[in-house]
């Protein structure tokens, strides 16, 4: 009964973010995503007593996902690129970033979900892609695959916090703010 | 200009930790190209995995079944192998021989990234009831449960809006202890269900639990002393999952050095040596992620409890 009610903590408490992640990584194959994930989380339940760290937990299921997003799905059938548009704007992701994410491959799409939308720090991104220079080159890589794709879309860049932390420093010597 | 973009490329590669040169970020504030560059990394922030919804149920541990089958055939067969071994060479020599291998590293080291590290994120949720923290709701003090079931819609039935953004704020401060407490934000569906999520320093958001729509505050114990905590509330109706509130930051007070002669009857904070502990406005802001409210939000009044005897 209490194994039980663990089990169900620890999917409770990993389960849907481990999904988003696994969305991402396998840039919206729902029902890939689904066992990928499911998977990890039946061997995190194995090992329930070894992951009771949760940001541990989470960064060993993230590698386990991404592991097995590298390896190949015989017979899996994937769906569509609408339908995996489809699915990832209901998270958030524009044209331009699905477009980026689409040209990276899996450990470096790994990389950059654990970084810049799940904000990881570098050790436990290093636990899921097991490389730091994996970081730098996934950033690079998606940095330059997204500029291409919103030129070409000429999609209007979304203004958040780097925007504003950057007009912040701007913002004391700019003309009309000097004193 | 090639220049400043590609400081500011490295910038971000680096992970934008800091502020960018401030000649860099002058340009930058007024070129199109870098708004690109800059909202590449912005449009990752704002997408939000817990949007995905829930896995499907975990597979059948059929593969534990197999893998347990085949430890069975192994044992039996490497018996067999070590009863012809020692018929033919006898048990002291094979013995002897086993004595002298080096096996590697134990278990525990081989395994070792995943050995929880007590130095790390102390205080969060812990499967172990033993150690877990305890989260409770005011004024009841009652456990908060994990998860609370809404009811279903019928078929016919109009969805309402969705809640909107609750207003949290915090309520004290103590060694191990934060409260927090919120009012619901104005227009939306009505409110089945509070969602708690906390997160230690700059790292991941968890869910702590949930709480019915009556409560409106909460009490979290069994916090690590002088560690930063963020708190954000959400609401959830029978349709929707809300916004989040605003993200409450603040570190709990560290430990006393020596116990106090006294407690003075002030609300002030303890008399001890070290600096009284941030508030809200004085803690630094953490490297916003993709669950950071972006909209600058209203300071919040801070009331520090008294301090513990």
């Amino acid at each position: 009964m209490e194994d039980h009610s663990r089990t169900a903590d620890f999917v409770e408490l990993h389960g849907d973010r481990l999904f988003g992640f696994a969305m991402l990584v396998t840039l919206g194959d729902a029902t890939l995503a689904g066992k990928l994930s499911s998977q990890a989380l039946a061997a995190g339940v194995e090992r329930i007593e070894e992951l009771r760290h949760p940001v541990r937990a989470a960064a060993w299921l993230r590698g386990e996902v991404t592991k097995g997003a590298g390896r190949p799905a015989w017979g899996h059938q994937r769906p569509s690129e609408i339908e995996r548009r489809d699915a990832l704007g209901s998270l958030g992701v524009d044209a331009p970033t699905f477009d980026a994410l689409a040209s990276l491959d899996v450990r470096s799409r790994a990389a950059i979900v654990a970084t810049s939308v799940e904000g990881f720090s570098p050790a436990d991104v290093f636990e899921i892609v097991h490389s730091d220079e994996r970081v730098r080159r996934a950033r690079r890589e998606y940095l330059t695959a997204y500029l291409a794709s919103s030129e070409t879309r000429q999609a209007d860049p979304p203004a958040g916090d780097l925007a504003a932390r950057v007009r912040a420093t701007a913002a004391p010597v700019l003309p009309g703010n000097r004193r | 200009m090639n220049d400043s973009h590609q400081i500011l490329d490295e910038w971000l590669i680096e992970g934008a930790v800091g502020d960018p040169p401030r000649e860099v970020a002058v340009h930058a504030a007024v070129c199109a190209s870098c708004a690109r560059r800059l909202g590449a990394f912005d449009a990752l922030a704002a997408v939000d995995v817990s949007a995905a919804g829930s896995p499907p149920p975990l597979p059948a541990p059929s593969r534990l079944v197999v893998g347990m089958a085949w430890a069975r055939i192994g044992t039996a067969v490497a018996g067999t192998v070590v009863a012809g071994i020692l018929v033919v060479f006898g048990a002291s020599q094979l013995l002897g021989w086993v004595g002298n291998l080096d096996l590697g590293p134990g278990p525990s080291e081989i395994a070792g990234f995943v050995t929880p590290d007590p130095s790390r994120d102390q205080g969060t949720i812990n499967p172990d009831p033993a150690v877990q923290p305890s989260l409770s709701a005011e004024p009841s003090g009652t456990p908060i449960p994990s998860f609370i079931p809404l009811p279903s819609l019928a078929p016919n039935e109009q969805p309402p809006d969705a809640p909107s953004a609750p207003f949290l704020q915090l309520n004290g401060v103590g060694q191990t202890t934060m409260s927090v407490r919120w009012s619901p934000g104005s227009g939306g569906g009505p409110v089945q269900k509070w969602e708690i999520w906390r997160r230690t320093g700059n790292g991941t958001w968890f869910k702590l639990g949930e709480l019915p729509p009556g409560n409106l505050s909460l009490t979290n114990s069994g916090l690590s002393p002088n560690t930063t905590y963020s708190f954000r509330v959400r609401a959830a109706n029978v349709a929707w999952l809300g916004p989040f509130s605003n993200t409450i930051t603040a570190t709990t007070l560290p430990p006393a050095t020596t116990p106090p002669p006294s407690t003075p009857p002030s609300n002030t904070p303890a008399p001890t040596d070290t600096p009284p502990p941030p508030t809200p406005e004085e803690t630094p802001t953490p490297v916003p992620t993709a669950e950071e409210t972006p909209t600058p939000v209203p300071t919040p009044e801070v009331s520090l409890p008294p301090p513990s005897p």
